[in-house]
């Protein structure tokens, strides 16, 4: 089994917008499907990010106040998967409820470099 | 292999059905009573966050025990970070400090707040339409979208409303949110005749019978229950109209067949009435016969012979004619006095509604539901060239695709 670290990026103009009924919509549909993932033995962890933060930069270390949304996505939350390979990881990430709503999810596999026998 | 996120192993169901929607109405109340007007943006600001928040978090670490007082604290936590970061509201800030392990409301303070917002809004100054989109959106937790679905208005309408609203009560002295429930009877008029609009808004059939419709009508039935209960059962009309509101429900799904195609009183199946919402509807009627009688009172008194009754034709409608004759005389009103003609036709003959409509052609002309009535009682007498002519009039009168459908259906069974 191999991690991979996936990404969730929110259409931020889309949950400005949702009546709590949709809200609670959304939040039962990733609710099942975490649970899903869980029994399958595919989630090893995870959790939602502020929207505010700070972004540091260059050899001074500039640091300046997020959020940075210049365009309408931003990372919301993370997750730290188990998959048997990309294709799985890729599967997993389809259907991630957030693409119901406007998202979008990157799936990155975490580096794994046996080192030399 | 055992999972190591430790997440329950069926994914929770929310309870209430419709958490996120009551939680809205109740914690935008709380605050709203709390903090005043002016930061009514902030608090629909902070609400959307907390909301926000349960997405990301629910779903990794579980529903948590208590999800509303979860979403209460997670929504005054960012309205104090909005106030702090704006620094506009320093009582604010230091009332919340003080609170440190931030105030839990008890069920009569959250069940408060929320009359007293509904008593608040029912300002005579804000047009009807007005409180009833605040109501909807501020009380029941609905969205704009929903809104503009249920009350068929364009969703800029409804946010426009929405804005002239905000605004409105924001020029309003501060207090005008701590009126004396117990002792307005003029607001608790209007307040009565916001809930009673608002269930007319989800029952009417013109206008779809989807779930949405439905909950708008638990909505209006919601918060009168919350008033009966402020007036310890003792206020009569309230109890009235929680009757006349069961007494509709209960036919609710008869009114629409299968096709979605509008199904008359006569001809609706009375066994899928519901028999449990019935029993509510009588048990507000009994032990509550008013000194003076009151609109919500006498309809829901018809209400009951209507739902008493075995068939159409054995209802008792001449004491239906009877209580009609008094709502008239508390409302001159159209809709009344059509009901009323169709009650003088089923108590004393068919020609008798005829000659009564015939009479009420000057003021009544206009309306298609009257031309409607008068064309079915045409066709009962067999004078089908006159309801012919009727049904053409009523079809003319009416632009909803839906009402212009009923009288269709009704021509077709003419040929």
């Amino acid at each position: 089994m191999k991690k991979y670290l996936l990404l969730l990026y929110d259409n931020v103009d889309t949950l400005q917008e949702m009546d709590p009924e949709e809200m609670q919509r959304l939040v039962q549909a990733h609710l099942q499907w975490t649970q899903k993932l869980a029994q399958a033995g595919h989630l090893q962890g995870g959790d939602g990010l502020e929207e505010t933060g700070a972004y540091i930069k260059g050899k001074d270390a500039l640091v300046t106040d997020g959020p940075f949304i210049e365009t309408k996505e931003m990372i919301g939350g993370y997750y730290l998967l188990q998959a048997e390979n990309l294709e799985q990881a890729v599967a997993i990430a389809k259907e991630c409820p957030c693409h119901l709503w406007g998202g979008t999810t990157e799936v990155r596999p975490v580096m794994d470099y046996a080192p030399p026998a | 292999m055992p999972h190591p996120l430790n997440l329950p192993s069926a994914a929770p169901k929310f309870t209430p059905e419709h958490l996120f929607r009551e939680t809205y109405g109740e914690v935008f109340s709380l605050l709203y009573r709390r903090y005043g007007a002016a930061h009514q943006q902030d608090i629909e600001d902070a609400l959307q966050e907390a909301f926000y928040a349960a997405l990301k978090v629910w779903p990794t670490k579980g529903l948590p025990e208590k999800p509303q007082a979860w979403l209460l604290r997670v929504t005054q936590n960012k309205l104090l970070n909005h106030l702090t970061r704006r620094a506009v509201h320093q009582t604010a800030v230091q009332q919340l400090e003080v609170e440190k392990d931030y105030f839990a409301p008890g069920d009569d303070e959250t069940r408060d707040s929320q009359l007293q917002l509904l008593f608040a809004c029912c300002h005579p100054q804000l047009s009807s339409s007005a409180q009833l989109i605040f109501s909807l959106k501020h009380l029941g937790g609905f969205g704009v979208e929903e809104i503009a679905q249920g009350l068929q208005q364009s969703k800029d309408a409804v946010y426009k409303s929405l804005q002239r609203s905000k605004k409105f009560f924001q020029h309003l002295s501060p207090d005008f949110i701590e009126i004396d429930i117990l002792a307005s009877p003029e607001r608790l008029q209007n307040v009565l005749h916001v809930l009673y609009l608002l269930f007319n808004e989800g029952y009417d059939t013109t206008r779809g019978t989807s779930l949405l419709n439905q909950e708008i009508c638990y909505e209006a039935l919601r918060l009168t229950h919350l008033l009966d209960q402020r007036f310890a059962g003792k206020e009569l009309p309230v109890r009235h109209l929680l009757s006349l509101l069961y007494f509709h429900l209960s036919r609710f799904e008869t009114r629409v067949d299968g096709q979605g195609r509008f199904v008359p009183l006569a001809r609706q199946d009375r066994a899928q009435w519901d028999r449990h919402l019935i029993r509510r509807g009588f048990h507000f009627l009994q032990d509550a016969f008013p000194a003076q009688v009151n609109p919500y009172y006498l309809q829901a008194c018809i209400a009951s012979l209507h739902a008493a009754a075995p068939s159409y034709p054995h209802t008792d409608w001449c004491a239906i004619k009877r209580l009609y004759d008094l709502l008239l005389q508390q409302k001159q009103n159209f809709v009344v006095a059509l009901n009323r003609a169709i009650a003088v036709a089923e108590c004393d003959g068919l020609e008798a509604g005829i000659a009564l409509l015939l009479e009420m052609k000057e003021e009544a002309s206009h309306y298609y539901l009257y031309h409607l009535a008068l064309g079915d009682l045409y066709v009962r007498t067999q004078q089908t060239a006159r309801a012919k002519a009727c049904y053409q009039t009523a079809l003319r009168l009416t632009s909803s695709p839906a009402r212009q459908q009923i009288i269709q259906q009704k021509q077709e069974q003419l040929i």
